[in-house]
């Protein structure tokens, strides 16, 4: 496959990613740090998002940029998927979808087999959703209705940097800088609706108030990629704690001034840590831990007392892909994973908890420069009983990789 | 490897296709009530009340229209009604070159005049008014005339001004209450003959006299320009102005002689009050408008002023004239100037920023009046402007077309909208009413 034909077929999934449905998440998501996204593509989706602990050089992962020092040709790589969502709370229910484009990622060799580096665009965190209300409020000798509308929105994304190195066989090291930027938007509206003009102008002026939080900092990952024996693989990744600078902006509109502040905020060190075991020629498994110590965490004080350390683990099995003459489907990967996450806050005083179980399959490009995967997972977050909600989701996702010989 | 290859084009059609219908059957329901247990986002006070009683100032605001003066003024006004009065003047000419001169002396004879008249035409407007629209049962076009000689022609130029000097003999000879609103009141020829004889011009005054019913009436001045849409019915050629209407025997017609000027006297008007306490007005014709400017420092700062009124009370009672807009506009401090002092109108017309108005104002009708100000007091509230700026109540002037909604200039009609003032009781006093939302960061400052 030429190097243009799969760039219009990402171009393609891209379009398909981004267009129609409308944006929304888990209502968890409008608490404190919000969801975590993982920057996982679809292969690692669907064996349940183990791999780090992964070195293919025909199709990538980026979970652990030392996975990448034996690249044999310039990778690029995107991901996206979409979701639907039911979500539930002791006031009703609400079905949401949206799509998103959380990972966009290129690598390219600089000592074949021996050193390579990566760049890209990852989002790691998001905040999306909206609510509505009826409400009633009262003014002169007036009864107003109207409604009261909360959205947040926004993501906290990274621009990481970084490079593999073989060491010597077996060993291999990395390092990233991730230029860590961010946002949080949050917006109340009231809107007064009723009483109103014979024309149907609302007498009583809607108003709002938009607080939007802008992040930026400098985090720094190393990883590291061990191949003890035969086809067992053993990974990790540490990013120390770094501060993100908070610049605060509240704004309500058609006041003419606005009110600002600057403040630092600390996001905690993350571990992580993977295995991949070869069972096979074609089967092989793999789990990933990571932890980051959100206890520790230092940011708006309205946040401080659910916040818990994240965890989660990853664990699923793969078929590889073969290439057998008149092989058909038998070709076909084949990967099935379950997940298990504890998020960084907790909500009605219990933990809000994921769970994930997912399967997917790819297909090669044409001379093995490519491949197009996809998962489809189905998640569980939270509890009502527990937390007062719960969402259910069933997510779709797609993974371009588009290979070319490096000169 | 061709065969897998080619196999490749089917998997990925589908999942291109598969995605499509995925993401185009994907529709989020719209938000709703879940999530809101965890929303902790609000706007801290909302819709907060907040009266404003106290003024900072007033003034009430003298305006001429340098384009239109006093004695080219299209309506006469005649009567007294709340501190307003007003005679007639009118000036005829009997000399050199006048429409006279232009006669035969043989037909200005006692033997050849039937009768003399001077003709008023009363606007249609007072025509047509009725009891309940008028003074509150008192029909006020039941009215006695009373017409005297002035002493000497009188200076148009000079008015509004104290009545000019007169004869005390009334030449009405036929002093009842005229309920036309084509009044011909009738004069001795004798009178009219002695006019002529004499020559030069003769000055007259129409008064309201005793039995009349109260009340400010119009009549159609000479430089009436819209007769059409001010008087009743008129044959074609009619002349619009005071005449005396003569008839003769030979030729057997009737002949009417125009004024060359005519005014009103005015020569009682109220002067603004020096405050508003107890009460205020806002006047077209002669017009004096209402500029003040609330005390503002109850109201906290980077407030979002959701709704603003202005309210004033119109005391229906007292007032009195045609229907007119009312416009509130902003308009600086320093135009403040001195009590009583005049600004021109193009003046008024460049400085006053419009803000909203009402139409169609019946002043002895409407009395609870609300101006929606809110955009001026958010802008006050966000130091829009340099210096302080205050509300002025004008009638819907040409520069605001929106509210310029009548045939006529603000300047034709007498029309006086009595308002009560700072001392009235709770409800009748003028106010802002606020309601305002703030968010507790910005209520204690911003940039």
């Amino acid at each position: 496959m030429s190097l243009s034909r799969y760039v219009r077929l990402s171009l393609l999934c891209l379009m398909v990613l981004l267009a129609g449905a409308a944006a929304a998440q888990t209502p968890f998501a409008l608490r404190s740090v919000g969801q975590p996204l993982d920057s996982e593509d679809a292969r690692m989706v669907a064996r349940g998002g183990w791999g780090l602990a992964e070195s293919d050089t025909l199709n990538p992962g980026f979970k652990n940029v030392a996975s990448l020092y034996d690249l044999r040709h310039a990778v690029v790589k995107f991901t996206g998927y979409g979701e639907s969502a039911d979500n539930t709370d002791i006031t009703g229910s609400r079905k949401t979808t949206r799509t998103l484009t959380p990972d966009i990622r290129v690598a390219a060799p600089v000592i074949k087999g021996k050193l390579a580096l990566t760049a890209g665009f990852e989002l790691y965190r998001s905040h999306q959703f909206k609510t509505q209300v009826d409400q009633v409020w009262y003014a002169w000798d007036d009864t107003v209705t109207g409604e009261e509308r909360f959205q947040r929105e926004g993501t906290f994304f990274s621009v990481p940097l970084g490079a593999a190195w073989q060491i010597r066989p077996g060993l291999v090291v990395s390092g990233t800088i991730g230029l860590a930027n961010g946002t949080i938007r949050e917006s109340v509206q009231t809107l007064f609706m009723d009483p109103a003009t014979g024309t149907g102008v609302p007498l009583y002026q809607s108003n709002g108030r938009v607080q939007e939080d802008k992040f930026s900092g400098t985090a720094y990952t190393v990883g590291l990629l061990l191949s003890p024996f035969d086809r067992l693989q053993l990974a990790g990744t540490y990013t120390p704690a770094f501060d993100l600078d908070v610049d605060r902006k509240v704004e309500m509109g058609g006041v003419g001034s606005r009110f600002r502040e600057t403040w630092q905020m600390t996001m905690p060190a993350r571990y992580e840590a993977g295995l991949q075991l070869g069972l096979s020629d074609r089967w092989q498994l793999g789990a990933d831990g990571q932890m980051q110590a959100y206890s520790e965490f230092v940011g708006p004080a309205e946040w401080d007392d659910v916040m818990v350390d994240e965890y989660s683990v990853n664990f699923g099995l793969e078929r590889l892909m073969a290439f057998e003459r008149k092989g058909g489907t038998g070709n076909l990967p084949l990967r099935l994973g379950v997940g298990y996450r504890r998020w960084a806050y907790q909500l009605g005083g219990s933990d809000v908890i994921e769970k994930t179980i997912s399967g997917g399959t790819g297909f090669p490009f044409g001379q093995r420069m490519g491949s197009l995967d996809l998962a489809l997972s189905y998640s569980m977050i939270g509890s009502l009983a527990e937390n007062g909600m719960e969402s259910k989701i069933w997510r779709m996702t797609v993974s371009v990789t588009g290979l070319e010989k490096w000169w | 490897m061709t065969g897998f290859k080619s196999l490749l084009h089917i998997p990925t059609g589908l999942m291109a296709v598969s995605l499509l219908l995925w993401a185009a059957g994907c529709t989020s329901d719209d938000p709703n009530t879940v999530g809101t247990p965890l929303v902790d986002g609000e706007v801290d006070e909302v819709l907060v009340p907040l009266e404003m009683v106290d003024m900072e100032f007033f003034t009430g605001k003298n305006v001429n229209n340098p384009s239109l003066p006093h004695q080219r003024q299209e309506a006469l006004y005649m009567g007294e009604q709340e501190g307003a009065a007003s005679s007639l003047l009118m000036n005829f000419d009997f000399g050199p070159g006048s429409e006279v001169d232009a006669l035969p002396d043989s037909i200005f004879t006692t033997e050849n005049i039937v009768s003399v008249d001077l003709r008023l035409l009363m606007l249609d407007f007072y025509a047509n008014l009725t009891e309940e629209g008028f003074t509150k049962g008192e029909k006020a076009l039941e009215t006695v005339y009373e017409l005297y000689r002035l002493d000497a022609p009188f200076d148009s130029t000079a008015y509004p001004a104290p009545e000019p000097a007169r004869d005390g003999l009334d030449l009405n000879t036929n002093p009842i209450p005229d309920i036309s609103s084509e009044p011909n009141i009738s004069i001795a020829p004798v009178f009219f003959l002695d006019w002529v004889a004499t020559g030069g011009q003769q000055g007259l005054t129409v008064r309201r006299g005793v039995g009349s019913q109260p009340g400010l009436v119009g009549y159609s001045a000479r430089d009436n320009k819209h007769p059409a849409s001010t008087l009743a019915d008129l044959a074609e050629g009619t002349r619009v102005g005071p005449v005396l209407k003569v008839k003769f025997v030979n030729p057997d017609t009737t002949l009417n002689f125009g004024s060359y000027a005519d005014a009103s006297t005015f020569h009682q008007v109220d002067q603004a009050p020096a405050d508003m306490s107890d009460g205020f007005f806002m006047r077209s014709s002669l017009r004096s408008y209402p500029f003040f400017r609330f005390d503002m420092a109850a109201l906290p700062q980077n407030v979002f002023i959701n709704r603003a009124v202005l309210a004033v009370t119109v005391d229906t009672t007292r007032s009195f004239g045609n229907l007119q807009s009312m416009v509130v506009s902003e308009l600086p401090e320093e135009l403040y100037g001195v009590q009583g002092d005049t600004m021109p109108l193009p003046d008024l017309g460049n400085w006053a920023y419009l803000i909203t108005g009402m139409t169609n104002l019946d002043p002895t009708y409407h009395a609870e009046l609300q101006f929606n100000v809110t955009v001026a007091v958010q802008r006050m509230v966000n130091d829009v402007y340099e210096g302080e700026r205050g509300f002025i109540l004008t009638a819907g002037e040409t520069f605001f077309p929106t509210y310029n909604l009548t045939a006529v200039p603000s300047d034709f009609f007498f029309s006086q909208f009595i308002m009560f003032g700072t001392n009235a009781a709770e409800s009748l006093r003028p106010q802002l009413r606020i309601s305002y939302s703030s968010v507790d960061e910005l209520t204690g400052g911003g940039e």
